[in-house]
């Protein structure tokens, strides 16, 4: 595999580059770092945020996705992800709702983990 | 400007740092992740320029900001919520950006306070609401402040005057003053304030504003003139 196999930001599936090349101005060091915290941060916000629907602590989910905005927002997830994140911070639909919803950010998002974590390969 | 970011999510951190970078002026002093943190950090270093998060576990960033008294930073909110701006109303909240912060917004709310830092002038549009309420014999009405034109003092009444009218207010020109965005109303004399929106002209000592004369006082025409920024 060549050393530093220029990534195209088309050629993902889910995450969209966009955001982080507007950022950067062309840092690779500050993109690769960035796409490195959101690999090990993400699993965390969805445990925590799973862990405080299993335990019905709403006011918690709230937070949760609240605080989750700027990391999908990182890799241009918060488009596919914005109605459900905004319901979980309204909390006004039905429980079976929201549990679809966080089951739907749980998958987008490790999906997404899985290219990030593709696309730091291409960092040298 | 020494800046101080406050924000619980580290990739909001690490992208605000990443645009501190991109403004030889500004110098990033430190980050906090949370607003107790960032309360000491801010009495014990010279911050100028705090990006601060709202809605953060424990204090919240309104909660800090309030705390903080007179000798406060100037703050740039990042949040989703412009809902709060309500609540910023006394702090000298130079802007409120959502997230997630793009380089042009970002580089927009430092210059609002670069100009705040030599203005002294608040952004007009941020907090401030476009109309007061005032007591007009027995009624009370509402007054869009873009339709005032200049305030006139006289005796124990303040004159407000509108297109082709005025209104007879009792108070002082000195509380009208206070409940007025300073950026639009400015104090010409002892016993005018003028809407500098509908100057039509200034000439000698005197400005005309929908074909009425007010005078300005030699202790205000520095001001009037700083406020002007003339060609």
């Amino acid at each position: 595999m060549p050393a530093q196999t220029p990534y195209t930001s088309g050629s993902f599936q889910l995450i969209n580059l966009s955001y982080i090349e507007q950022i950067s101005n062309g840092d690779k060091a500050f993109e690769k770092e960035i796409v490195q915290i959101f690999v090990e941060q993400i699993p965390q916000d969805l445990a925590l945020l799973k862990k405080h629907f299993a335990a019905g602590d709403f006011n918690k989910v709230k937070q949760s996705a609240h605080y989750m905005l700027p990391s999908i927002s990182i890799l241009g997830l918060e488009t596919k992800l914005k109605a459900e994140l905004e319901a979980l911070e309204a909390l006004e639909s039905a429980y079976k709702v929201l549990k679809r919803h966080i089951e739907t950010i749980d998958q987008v998002c490790n999906t997404a983990r899985a290219e990030a974590i593709e696309l730091l390969h291409s960092y040298a | 400007m020494n800046c101080l970011i406050v924000d619980d999510n580290k990739i909001a951190r690490t992208t605000l740092k990443k645009l501190i970078s991109l403004d030889p002026s500004l110098v990033l002093v430190d980050e906090c992740s949370n607003a107790t943190e960032a309360y000491v950090k801010i009495l014990e270093q010279s911050i100028d320029l705090l990006f601060l998060d709202i809605e953060m576990p424990g204090m919240t960033g309104m909660e800090l900001a309030q705390s903080l008294g007179q000798k406060r930073p100037l703050i740039i909110f990042t949040t989703s919520n412009r809902d709060y701006a309500a609540d910023a109303f006394d702090l000298d909240v130079i802007d409120f950006i959502t997230k997630p912060v793009t380089t042009v917004r970002f580089l927009q709310s430092i210059d609002k306070a670069r100009e705040f830092r030599k203005t002294k002038i608040l952004p007009a549009d941020l907090i401030e609401e476009d109309f007061i309420f005032i007591r007009d014999s027995g009624t009370v009405r509402r007054l869009q402040l873009d339709n005032i034109l200049y305030l006139e003092a006289q005796g124990d009444y303040v004159k407000i005057y509108v297109a082709s009218q005025f209104y007879n207010i009792h108070t002082t020109l000195k509380s009208v003053e206070e409940k007025l965005p300073a950026s639009v109303f400015l104090r010409v004399h002892r016993s005018f304030i003028i809407n500098v929106s509908k100057i039509d002209t200034l000439e000698g000592g005197t400005l005309i504003i929908n074909k009425s004369l007010v005078p300005v006082s030699d202790a205000y025409r520095a001001a009037l003139n700083k406020r002007m920024q003339i060609l």
